[in-house]
């Protein structure tokens, strides 16, 4: 039976702060808003400028194709693009 | 808390665990909140990785009891950095390539799906010539579509010193002593020239940067606004590549400073110069020291002296081009004992952040086995009027031995620096120097340079 007393207790019992409180991840640094908001613009814009130049690698090596300049080396620079592995590391 | 144990001052922000000294070795604490992460990077291969390239300081874990057992997971005992040295004493090219390294640490941690949860300069530290990560809690396992949690620190301690460097004025890396946590970007976004408007990159990570936090500020909208930002690997993978290729476009040539060129301008002959090497370096065989300190050290000439004898060497000066050019040396040369640094000795790094203590003194990195101060007094007593006595006296505090040159009153240079000042300087003389100098130290040897009036001291320590 729910007493007052138990719906007071429920009222403020931490159980609600799971209810209404979002699982936001935050690091031990506060990333700043404002520098979220640039950063996952220019991500956008970067993600964007790889996909970007991977596809234009392709479609230059498909237009080469076509005008039979095949050129050897173009999968190693369509590869390199893609990965972007830095130098020191590959 | 194990009393007998000290806590790294600089160790207290992350909560993954803390650097402590026992038995004077440094050791870890991982604390329990860190686990899984550390089980990350050491189980998905990016800490071997990583070690392989010496991109990140090596560990051992060791069994040895937790200094705060309450809440330890492991305890490991990193490889030690024989110098601590800061970013306010690094040259450009010494923070371009602490920045470059940290960014490919982060890009090799993504393959990983690990990202590097802070970007601190004081993160890196020099070793062998080459910069090194140093902070193996700095990494944690990446949520999807997380932000970068470090972008802004980034910028902070690298992208905006550095730009400010190259487009405003050289000397502004002394800039880091005054913002402990990097540079404000508001801050840098107002001292950069306009031109740098145009620049696509440092319009986006600086102006517009500044201008996104001034307008979430105090927003209330904020937790709303962090929840809808999601950033795809890809879209972080492009965010660190565009850093990396801002970084590498930044250049700075080391010249027009004072000191950049002081080799084709001394008054010396040859035979002195040749001369003075040779009482250097026989005065370095007799002290035969394991550390060597070169004060005034302008490109590092006599510093390469001690490093050919095996000697590990800092050498310090408070010209940023002529240090530049060390250390751009040590780069081409692969030196690996070599550490140039900015520092002027008429104001050496004082202890800054937390209780002044989180970033430590050149003081309290002191002693050193040596000191090479050659061609140095005359500008610390007469430039800068400091007393010999009081000249002495700091050479004491630093060091157990000490190689000096004293430069009279009728060489040309110090002629020079009186022609535009009174002589004030009663005591600027042999008699006077060797008394102030004898309070602190026994002059064990002394020899007049060939072709000059110089005079160079072999000193040791008094007890």
């Amino acid at each position: 039976m729910i007493t007052r007393e138990n719906a007071r207790r429920l009222s403020l019992s931490p159980i609600w702060i799971l209810l209404f409180v979002s699982y936001d991840c935050y690091a031990y640094l506060d990333p700043g808003t404002g520098s979220i908001i640039i950063q996952s613009t220019i991500a956008a814009v970067a993600g964007a400028a790889i996909v970007i130049k991977t596809y234009w690698y392709r479609i230059s090596g498909f237009i080469s194709k076509l005008l039979n300049c095949h050129n050897d080396n173009l999968e190693t620079e369509v590869e390199k693009t893609i990965t972007d592995e830095p130098s020191r590391f590959s | 808390m194990n009393l007998a144990d000290s806590v790294n001052s600089a160790s207290f922000r992350d909560p993954s665990g803390f650097i402590f000294r026992r038995n004077d070795r440094l050791y870890r604490q991982i604390n329990t909140s860190y686990r899984e992460d550390y089980q990350s990077l050491i189980d998905s291969g990016l800490y071997e990785k990583l070690v392989g390239t010496n991109s990140l300081i090596p560990h051992e874990e060791v069994g040895i009891v937790p200094a705060d057992d309450s809440v330890a997971y492991k305890i490991i005992e990193p490889a030690v950095i024989p110098f601590i040295s800061y970013p306010y004493e690094w040259t450009f090219t010494q923070l371009k390539d602490a920045a470059l390294l940290t960014l490919e640490v982060q890009l090799t941690a993504l393959h990983h799906n690990i990202s590097l949860k802070d970007a601190s300069a004081y993160n890196v530290q020099f070793l062998r010539g080459k910069p090194i990560f140093i902070d193996t809690l700095s990494f944690e396992r990446r949520k999807t579509d997380e932000p970068w949690v470090a972008y802004r620190q980034f910028c902070q301690h690298f992208l905006c010193p550095l730009a400010l460097m190259c487009y405003t004025d050289i000397r502004l890396n002394q800039i880091m002593k005054i913002f402990v946590d990097g540079v404000p970007i508001d801050f840098a976004s107002r001292m950069l020239p306009f031109r740098t408007q145009f620049h696509w990159s440092l319009l986006a990570h600086i102006h517009l940067h500044a201008k996104a936090q001034q307008r979430y500020a105090d927003s209330g909208d904020r937790p709303k606004v962090r929840r809808k930002a999601k950033i795809s690997a890809l879209g972080l993978r492009g965010i660190v590549v565009n850093l990396k290729n801002t970084i590498n476009k930044l250049h700075w040539t080391p010249k027009g400073t004072e000191w950049a060129n002081y080799y084709d301008q001394t008054n010396y002959s040859s035979l002195a110069t040749d001369h003075k090497s040779e009482v250097v370096s026989k005065y370095l065989d007799d002290l035969r020291p394991d550390t060597v300190w070169d004060l005034g050290a302008n490109v590092g000439n006599y510093s390469r002296l001690a490093c050919s004898k095996g000697v590990e060497v800092i050498s310090f000066d408070s010209d940023p081009a002529a240090t530049e050019i060390n250390y751009l040396k040590v780069k081409s040369d692969e030196e690996r004992n070599l550490l140039p640094l900015i520092v002027d000795l008429c104001n050496p790094s004082g202890g800054i952040g937390w209780s002044a203590k989180e970033r430590i003194s050149l003081l309290d990195r002191a002693p050193v086995d040596t000191v090479l101060a050659l061609a140095l007094v005359h500008h610390l007593a007469i430039s800068n009027n400091v007393p010999l006595s009081m000249i002495a006296e700091f050479f004491a505090r630093i060091c157990r031995s000490l190689i000096v040159e004293f430069v009279p009153k009728e060489d040309s240079q110090v002629q020079k620096l009186l022609l535009t000042r009174d002589d004030i300087f009663d005591l600027y003389h042999q008699g006077g120097f060797e008394s102030a100098f004898k309070e602190h130290f026994e002059i064990q040897e002394s020899c007049l340079l060939r072709n000059s009036a110089r005079l160079l001291y072999k000193m040791t320590k008094s007890n």
